[in-house]
């Protein structure tokens, strides 16, 4: 049967999960308009298929969506390449930059290599359990052990510079 | 830093993004014009699938109906190999796809190349070819630059009449005086071929559309008659064509 030509309840999806969604999304990426394209592509995608998943955890789909397709877009030649022409880090001196706590967690995100950014993003944004990032990244629990620890150690390191940077805002608020 | 500070340091990162207020409507807007094309790619793969599929069976119709009229099918290696060592030996570029077939006669190879036929004979469905003969491992020459096929039935053969329109099949006979005659016949698939002498002995084969030959032992090459049968046992006389007796 032709599936109906639109889904109120997609909308509705949208206007619930969307901030949640744009949040994870500007995490993973580490840029905040990046995210709002790759957000729209992965809605997109999810609206002809809605129909099979609106009775799942769509929510969980769209998450995992957007983590594999920041993964695997690294994967590609030429993002790697145009990816290295990116300075990683502020340049010491930026004050403006280091200024910035916002910009400068992110730019520390985007610094992790992209499935270490997932798992650190899944495991402590989220709140997902280590086996419940394996799964949506298809890999081992160990593997989400190893990369969720390293990926904290590296963010520490970056970071130690931002000590002034509260903490605590906003803590147990729902992602 | 432990993983609660790490995930307060994320929450003040991203607090201050907020969903676009058109951007449902654009998602929804996108998502429409996705499935549409998808639907439309899924609509053009199945029509692409239906016409594979019909050129297919249109094919492997022509494979077994009139393969001696047109190479439309992929020729057989060795026919590759008769059109490299043609187009070595002529200096012009021969395809397999001109070679309409090829067989061994004693010592000589026999190669049957497509050419175009004469307009009055094209525009009542007869085709043309020439042919070309090496002796041994020597250069092949050409020895007939028109021989007819498809073209005309013995009167009365009402088998024939049925059967021209798709193909009946291509005959030359290869007279050597003191070196053999030989009758090289290229007829449709599934066909069956008796050649019979004017003394009266008939020799059977299975046909082939890339060329079979029968050596014969007659004293007047002429006066062969070649019977095609079909897979339904009918059959027809595929009349040899005029200069069809090739001596030089």
């Amino acid at each position: 049967m032709e599936p109906p030509l639109s889904f109120p309840d997609f909308e509705d999806f949208v206007h619930g999960s969307g901030r949640r969604l744009l949040r994870f999304a500007i995490l993973m990426c580490g840029d905040p308009s990046d995210a709002e394209d790759l957000l729209q592509t992965v809605l997109e995608q999810t609206y002809p298929r809605w129909s099979r998943l609106r009775n799942g955890d769509p929510e969980r789909y769209v998450r995992r969506a957007i983590a594999n397709r920041v993964i695997s877009r690294w994967r590609s030649p030429w993002v790697r390449r145009r990816v290295v022409e990116v300075p990683d880090k502020a340049a010491p001196g930026d004050e403006m930059a280091r200024a910035d706590d916002r910009a400068l967690l992110l730019r520390a995100l985007r610094s992790l290599p992209p499935r270490m950014r997932a798992v650190v993003v899944m495991r402590y944004w989220v709140g997902w359990s280590e086996k419940e990032t394996a799964a949506a990244l298809g890999c081992s629990v160990g593997a989400v052990k190893s990369q969720s620890s390293r990926g904290l150690d590296r963010l520490r390191d970056l970071l130690s510079g931002a000590a002034s940077m509260p903490a605590g805002t906003n803590r147990g608020a729902t992602p | 830093m432990n993983h609660i500070d790490l995930r307060s340091l994320m929450e003040r990162a991203v607090e201050v993004h907020e969903m676009p207020g058109d951007f449902a409507a654009r998602v929804v807007r996108g998502g429409r014009a996705r499935r549409r094309r998808r639907q439309g790619a899924v609509v053009g793969l199945l029509l692409l699938v239906i016409a594979a599929g019909w050129l297919g069976v249109a094919k492997v119709d022509l494979d077994k109906r009139t393969p001696t009229t047109s190479h439309a099918t992929a020729p057989g290696p060795d026919l590759n190999e008769t059109a490299r060592r043609l187009s070595r030996d002529t200096g012009s570029v021969v395809t397999a796809q001109q070679v309409l077939a090829a067989g061994r006669a004693g010592d000589e190879d026999l190669v049957l190349v497509k050419r175009s036929a004469r307009p009055e004979e094209a525009a009542a469905g007869g085709k043309a070819a020439e042919l070309w003969v090496a002796t041994g491992s020597g250069m092949f020459s050409r020895r007939s630059d028109y021989i007819s096929y498809d073209l005309t039935c013995v009167a009365e053969d009402a088998v024939c009449r049925a059967e021209r329109p798709t193909g009946l099949g291509m005959l030359v006979v290869r007279h050597l005086p003191g070196r053999g005659t030989y009758v090289f016949v290229a007829v449709p698939a599934d066909r069956r071929v008796a050649v019979t002498t004017v003394e009266g002995r008939t020799s059977a084969v299975p046909g082939n559309p890339y060329g079979t030959v029968v050596e014969v032992d007659t004293a007047e090459p002429w006066r062969i008659r070649v019977r095609v049968e079909l897979p339904d046992t009918t059959a027809y006389e595929l009349p040899l064509p005029p200069g069809g007796v090739i001596t030089n």
